[in-house]
């Protein structure tokens, strides 16, 4: 529990200020019946942010400039609003709200197209999350709030009529469109914030599904707001313990929270307000178990997962074939099966898949698998090549000298040329000592002539002074004395039971 | 230029200095290929690319441009692995034959290249892992000489008369990352090749010390070997190839699945994680949000280090030598000012 509270602590705070300025702007907004101007003003400051942006300002060195331009536009976007309000409407105010909407994102899009951070910006609006907030940043809000909230409370007459008669308004001689006006740029200014905090859908839930449900059940300004915050404040805290205990985004979950208890409310509504009660609960059951069928019915159609590795290998994505070359490991009738696809993986497959495959046949000491592994000596991948040979080295048999050789022979990269003649004379091979041998005499690099020398010295006792970090001039001496002694041990060598080559006749 | 000249010339046309032909007209998806084609093409091509640097390389705005510069292409060069989802679209879109997919014009810089992330192990989550493994590939020194052969084998196969020149320029690119990456000595010593080999499996460092070669490792290996071992938290999983050549640990990213808002838990673990590994420092691309990265940053004392993962002016990265010299000096500062501090 101690760190469900630390953990959630300061994103339920977070959404408690939300609660508290959103429950009352959405009865103002819902009687108004500008259900989606939040999201109009939201996308308007965010068009203002870009403009500023494409001016030359930088979000992350100038945010208060950024801020600045950003709140501009709410203020115009709030003047809009307010002098399109018509007393006869002819146009729905919600139309206008909604084209406000469209064309604030669409040039938001459309002036990122031209701005490097473009699509950010405009996802922008959907990225508040209220889990990175943080304590000043709270109680920097809250003020703000506050002095908002002290606004509206000092001039609660004006602000209510106007948003609930504007005709009586007009008649008392309040200026319907000065108020509208402050009351937009307020609102806009409270948005913009929350948006930043919590991302667009979170402050249109704070906004809405409270006021809705207070609306539902009671009448008149203070019973509505009790019963709204009552609702934000129960919904976050069962949205925040949700993606705290089942671990989900807060965000989102605390938004289906808001949509369920909209659901239950309604629900309740409708059986407390209906004459005949039993009848009215008997309905609301069947609907449920309807649901539930329709919802349970659908489970079936679950995708059954069916996970032929054979298939999977032959037509899967590489990680697709991955998992299937990690499971025909486990089982070797399942291997003995997806050897033909594997075998042909390893011609055409992903480095990665080829690298797995080799990896397999070396740990299964597959040897029906060598005809497969023998013409990845050729190929044209450093790294397959290595690997192929490494795979040879602890499986191969005597059939793998002669694919081996011929590599050998045609390998450019001096270090595996070495090591393949290392695997030659590894499997009771001879004639490895010839790629070391040109290798010590001609190799280009100091490293790998090194290497020779070494494996030569490990599998032959050759009594050379040779100095592999000497140029090829001064080692001419040694490097004659080499080929002597190869050109008269070439055919009597034959290896002992350490690895070790000597002449078998005098053995 | 007398009378006689143009006589000349006008006889033996063959004589005239012959026009050079147009170059190469290649566009990249970013901005990275855009600089490797060049490394590789030289004045042979002339090349653009179609994303900024400061864009997340996942998305990108499809404009009227994008289509008009692909129509004209030759060559269209993209990292593949899903990473540019948009690229095929602008591809086909642009009706241009010669770039569409399997066409001698289209390269994927990211072909053969290991890739890391695919499951090596059975586990129950099928399906939960990106089918292609992680795309983020260029920030691994290693993989841009190996995209840059990519590039080299797509000029040689659409302008194979400059076969010689792309083999050329290619090699004097992959020699001089191998020089910035192991330092020159040892490359004059081991070759580049075996280097590389070593390094990609992982045993560079044994190797080394079993040939008694330690001490002539030079280049960013050298200059990052502070970092060696060094738990760091990035945003989203494209700095995992650099950590992998550098040898850095990323126990965890401040992104739980791509573009899918963390949970709380989540949050809490990174917040953990960072204070009981001792992480200093935060890497996060120039594209992310802020916030997630300051949150940590003031409750875990942690530095946020931003760096752009692509080149160009705009970011103040000139060519790959930078990118990669960037991310170094600024994690070396940021490791070494976090180790100051206590």
């Amino acid at each position: 529990m101690g760190s469900f509270l630390q953990s959630m602590a300061l994103p339920f705070l977070g959404c408690l200020v939300l609660t508290g300025i959103h429950v009352y702007l959405g009865i103002h907004v819902l009687s108004r019946k500008v259900i989606f101007v939040d999201l109009a003003l939201a996308q308007v400051a965010a068009l203002g942010s870009v403009w500023g942006m494409l001016l030359g300002w930088d979000r992350a060195s100038d945010p208060w400039i950024v801020k600045g331009f950003s709140l501009s536009f709410t203020f115009i976007g709030a003047a809009v609003f307010s002098m399109t309000r018509m007393r006869h409407e002819r146009v729905p105010h919600e139309a206008l709200i909604g084209i406000t909407y469209a064309v604030a994102l669409a040039a938001t899009i459309l002036f990122s197209s031209h701005l490097a951070h473009g699509a950010e910006e405009v996802s922008d609006l959907l990225a508040g999350n209220i889990l990175w907030v943080r304590a000043d940043l709270i109680v920097f809000t809250t003020v703000l709030y506050a002095a908002v909230g002290t606004v509206h409370w000092l001039f609660r007459r004006q602000f209510f009529l106007i948003s609930l008669h504007p005709e009586q308004a007009e008649a008392q001689g309040i200026s319907v469109r000065f108020w509208d006006f402050l009351f937009y740029v307020t609102f806009g200014f409270v948005v913009t914030s929350s948006v930043s905090i919590a991302g667009v859908l979170l402050v249109f839930s704070f906004l809405v599904i409270p006021a809705v449900i207070a609306i539902l059940f009671v009448d008149g300004l203070r019973p509505r707001l009790v019963v709204g915050w009552a609702v934000g404040t129960a919904v976050s805290a069962i949205g925040c313990s949700l993606s705290y205990f089942r671990d989900l985004p807060s965000g989102p979950t605390i938004v289906v929270s808001f949509g369920f208890s909209l659901l239950l409310a309604g629900l309740v509504r409708y059986v407390v307000q209906s004459p005949a009660r039993a009848t009215a609960l008997a309905r609301v059951a069947g609907g449920a178990v309807v649901f539930a069928l329709l919802f349970g019915g659908s489970l079936l159609l679950r995708k059954g997962e069916h996970r032929d590795v054979v298939r999977l290998l032959a037509t899967g994505s590489p990680a697709e074939r991955m998992m299937a070359l990690a499971e025909a490991e486990t089982d070797p009738a399942l291997w003995a099966r997806a050897r033909p696809a594997a075998g042909t993986l390893l011609r055409t497959g992903e480095t990665e898949v080829r690298v797995r495959i080799l990896d397999l046949v070396e740990r299964l000491r597959d040897r029906e698998m060598l005809p497969e592994v023998h013409p990845l000596l050729l190929d044209a991948s450093d790294t397959i090549r290595e690997r192929a040979l490494r795979c040879l080295r602890s499986v191969g048999a005597v059939e793998s000298r002669d694919p081996i050789l011929a590599a050998a022979e045609k390998e450019e990269d001096e270090y595996i040329k070495v090591e393949m003649a290392e695997a030659l004379l590894e499997l009771g091979d001879p004639r490895g000592f010839e790629p070391i041998i040109e290798e010590i005499e001609s190799g280009e690099v100091a490293q790998a002539r090194r290497d020779a020398w070494e494996h030569l010295k490990a599998h032959a006792h050759v009594e050379i002074a040779y100095r592999a970090d000497l140029a090829l001039a001064e080692n001419a001496k040694a490097i004659a004395e080499l080929r002597q002694w190869w050109k008269e041990n070439e055919k009597k060598l034959s290896m002992d039971a350490s690895g070790v080559y000597r002449d078998a006749g005098t053995r | 230029m007398n009378i006689l000249h143009l006589v000349a010339l006008s006889l033996f046309p063959a004589a005239q200095p012959a026009p050079a032909a147009a170059p190469l007209k290649v566009v990249t998806t970013l901005s990275i290929l855009k600089d490797l084609a060049r490394e590789v093409g030289g004045d042979l091509v002339q090349v653009e690319s179609l994303s900024d640097p400061r864009e997340d390389p996942h998305y990108v705005q499809p404009r009227p441009t994008l289509m008009t510069r692909a129509r004209e292409a030759d060559v269209f060069i993209e990292i593949g692995l899903q990473l540019e989802l948009w690229g095929g679209k602008v591809v086909e879109g642009s009706g241009n034959p010669k770039i569409q997919s399997g066409q001698p014009g289209r390269v994927i810089a990211s072909a053969g290249i290991p890739t890391l992330e695919l499951p090596q192990q059975l586990s129950r989550e099928w399906g939960d892992v990106h089918p292609f493994g992680n795309p983020h590939i260029w920030l691994d020194p290693l993989n841009a000489k190996d995209m840059a052969a990519n590039i080299a084998q797509g000029f040689e196969r659409v302008d194979p008369a400059h076969k010689s020149e792309y083999e050329e320029r290619l090699k004097s690119f992959q020699t001089r990352i191998d020089n910035a990456l192991f330092g020159e000595a040892l490359v004059k010593e081991v070759g580049g090749r075996q280097l590389a080999r070593r390094a990609r499996d992982g045993g560079l460092d044994n190797w080394l010390k079993d040939k008694g070669l330690s001490d002539k490792l030079g280049g960013w290996l050298k200059r990052a070997a502070p970092l060696k071992g060094r738990p760091i938290v990035t945003y989203h999983k494209s700095q995992i190839y650099f950590a992998e050549r550098f040898g850095l640990k990323i126990p965890i990213e401040i992104e739980e699945k791509p573009g899918i808002p963390p949970s709380a838990r989540h949050r809490d673990a990174v917040v953990e994680l960072i204070k009981k590994q001792g992480v200093k420092t935060i890497l996060e691309e120039v594209f992310y949000e802020r916030g997630a990265a300051d949150y940590l940053a003031k409750e875990t004392g942690a530095h946020v280090v931003v760096v752009p993962i692509d080149i160009g002016p705009d970011v103040g990265i000139a060519t790959y030598f930078d990118l990669i010299d960037n991310v170094v000096n600024r994690l070396l500062e940021s490791e070494g000012a976090a180790a100051g501090d206590h």
